[in-house]
């Protein structure tokens, strides 16, 4: 808060106090948890096996982002030629987060260096799944994408 | 309607069994103790109306197991060889009918209806008789369906209602049916029956309950349904219209102008009308045939009176320098044209592909939202926002710069981003449209120009005491050229008479469907 020299509120002849307040920022959808930590527990389930490992679970939340990238993704992934390369390198420091999130909020467990969905996990799994429109665009994605191996992630990741 | 008797038989290699209930003109009530058959008689009943497609879609005989397979009589089980119903009713003027129907025969199907023409079990004797079909599709409409016998038996006139798929049928009886009986397991529960949905009626309880009450409200909201349905008619027409001549006008380089792609649009002020456009600026129609006009007497002028090449040569090399150059001009002017078209396409592209993460966006927003209340039980990240660990704010996790925007304010945020992204799309697609027909003209314009060019030089080399082959041609062109002017005119002048028509139509339409919505209930109605 900032109060005004004692000489300007005697010029107006009226208290003034003028107020900063920093203006809220726009956060994009998917760096909010609530996406985040949704599309996680879909990625996890469409994984081969229901169990995901850092590499599947970094290039999926990638290429779940924005439209664009699904669509990179999945012309890469069916081994078409594309013009963008895909994020190989991209490590998403946010991701780790949410993981660590997932495991304290229970929804997901650790299978050694995989992780797996909890019965808790499955509950809200089911909850998201039973709505047709909720996450429409990342379920539809996963759904063309097939399950995903990790195998079939590292072979792609070693030819890229 | 009413009931005088029913008959139930069943038929088995021992003998016959059944019953028979004769129903006084009063209340009847039917006292027995449990499984002796008294729901049995009851869907004989409802069997012979025909009428169990009121409890179920399914086709299958509602009947128990006595009925159709196995019956005990003294004590012994006996297979079922034959069975039907056979009801007799009375109508309000008098007339007397049975109805018999075979739940198991070997010669009947099921899906028949015998009509005796008699009161077959209270005064038995010969009768006339006819079969009428149940079950079937048609069976409410076609002189053999039964429920078309019903109907007119009864001395009714089931009205016509409107389907989900926006055709008509009409009401179907087993629609109105379930407000005569009640049904056992659930018909206590509430005042009102369950009417079947699968007939893909919109609104059946509404409707059965306004027929069966007499309501006005039916035949109002047939008349919403018929006049929205013309409605809709009258804009597609009106949109098909509009764009016919639009295209007609970019074939000659002109542009449509002051013509709505809705009726809703119109006001009477709005005439459409037709403009002659460059990228800089337009002339309207009447305007630039004016011009084309005086060219063209200009033109048969100099043919007919001007003197010969030979005596006009330096002034054609002089006309010919100036035409060259003016070629240059608009050639110059096309290219602008066509690399502005480019650039605006690729803007465009851009602006969909920025749209479509937007609208992405916009959704995402929206399933947090609902997310939140989803995961509220199970989960202190979603539910919360807090950490599951240390129960403090996450909002420092999903961002640097604090505070963040809340939820609503970031959807209101985005919003207002589509909707700038949608006008830059519409204005660059507007100008798109504007430029192609500035094309059209200026390529047009070129190609004659290079016909004149062309034709200047072989006036220059031709014998002399020729009229110019330029001026011919010249000539030639603008009469072609304002005979497509006058054609595309004379379809305007249609189209504004269409129109005009369509939107007296529209707007008639309109103020009969405000009415027919602004009558909620007649006054009739709030007396029954």
């Amino acid at each position: 808060m900032l109060k005004l020299p004692q000489k300007i509120s005697s010029v107006l002849s009226i208290p003034v106090t003028i107020e900063v307040v920093r203006r809220a920022a726009p956060v994009d959808a998917y760096q909010r948890l609530e996406w985040h930590l949704s599309s996680l527990l879909l990625a996890v389930d469409n994984m081969y096996g229901r169990i995901a490992s850092i590499e599947q679970l970094h290039l999926v939340m990638w290429a779940l982002r924005f439209p664009e990238d699904r669509e990179t993704f999945l012309s890469w992934w069916r081994g078409e030629s594309i013009d963008t390369p895909i994020q190989t390198a991209r490590f998403d420091p946010f991701l780790e987060r949410v993981l660590a999130l997932a495991i304290g909020d229970g929804l997901l467990a650790r299978k050694g260096e995989r992780w797996t969905l909890s019965p808790k996990g499955v509950g809200l799994l089911q909850k998201i799944e039973s709505s047709e429109s909720l996450l429409r665009n990342e379920k539809a994605f996963l759904k063309d994408a097939g399950k995903i191996s990790l195998s079939a992630v590292r072979k792609k990741l070693m030819d890229a | 309607m009413r009931l005088r008797a029913l008959r139930v038989v069943v038929s088995t290699e021992q003998g016959r069994a059944g019953t028979e209930i004769h129903f006084g003109s009063g209340l009847t009530v039917l006292r027995a103790d449990n499984t002796s058959g008294k729901s049995t008689a009851l869907q004989g009943i409802i069997f012979s109306l025909g009428l169990e497609g009121m409890m179920s879609p399914r086709k299958e005989v509602p009947f128990p197991h006595a009925m159709t397979e196995r019956i005990e009589l003294d004590g012994e089980e006996w297979p079922v060889i034959e069975s039907h119903v056979v009801l007799e009713v009375e109508n309000s003027t008098d007339e007397v009918v049975s109805l018999q129907r075979y739940a198991k025969s070997a010669t009947f199907s099921s899906d028949l209806v015998l009509v005796l023409s008699g009161p077959v079990i209270t005064e038995p004797g010969e009768y006339g008789r006819e079969e009428f079909f149940v079950r079937r599709s048609g069976a409410a409409t076609r002189t053999r369906g039964f429920h078309a016998f019903l109907e007119n038996f009864l001395g009714w006139n089931l009205p016509p209602v409107s389907t989900y798929e926006d055709r008509e049928t009409k009401l179907y009886l087993e629609c109105v049916a379930p407000f005569f009986y009640v049904e056992q397991k659930y018909g206590w529960s509430g005042v009102l029956p369950r009417i079947p949905t699968y007939l893909r009626i919109r609104d059946p309880l509404q409707r059965a309950a306004e027929f069966v009450l007499n309501l006005d409200t039916l035949e109002r909201e047939r008349s919403i349904d018929d006049n929205l349905r013309l409605l809709t008619q009258v804009e597609a027409e009106w949109k098909s219209a509009v764009a016919e001549l639009r295209s007609q006008a970019e074939r000659l380089g002109a542009e449509l102008r002051n013509a709505t792609d809705s009726p809703t649009e119109m006001t009477p002020a709005t005439t459409p009308s037709l403009f002659m456009v460059t990228e800089a600026d337009a002339v309207s129609l009447e305007e630039h045939r004016s011009t084309l006009l005086k060219q063209l007497q200009a033109v048969s002028r100099r043919i007919d009176v001007e003197p010969t090449i030979a005596e006009t040569e330096p002034k054609l090399t002089d006309e010919l320098e100036q035409i060259q150059e003016t070629f240059r001009g608009t050639v110059a002017r096309l290219r602008v044209v066509q690399n502005e078209v480019v650039s605006l396409d690729a803007q465009i592209v851009s602006a969909q592909k920025r749209r479509d993460e937007l609208e992405d966006e916009h959704q995402r927003l929206k399933d947090i939202a609902l997310l939140r209340t989803l995961g509220a039980d199970v989960s202190d990240a979603l539910g919360e926002h807090l950490c599951p660990t240390c129960q403090q704010s996450l909002d420092a996790v999903e961002s640097q710069i604090l505070p963040i925007l809340t939820l609503d304010d970031n959807e209101v945020l985005i919003r207002g981003q589509i909707q700038m992204v949608r006008g830059v799309e519409r204005d660059s697609t507007r100008r798109i449209e504007r430029l192609k027909a500035a094309n059209v003209t200026l390529s047009e314009q070129a190609r004659s120009q290079r016909e004149q060019i062309r034709s200047l030089k072989s006036d220059l080399v031709a014998p002399s005491g020729f009229p110019s082959a330029r001026d011919i041609l010249k000539r030639a062109e603008l009469e072609r050229r304002i005979e497509s002017i006058d054609r595309l005119d004379g379809q305007l002048e249609l189209l504004v008479d269409r129109l005009h028509s369509n939107f007296a139509i529209y707007a008639r339409l309109k103020s009969i469907l405000e009415q027919l919505r602004a009558e909620e209930e007649t006054s009739d109605d709030a007396e029954k």
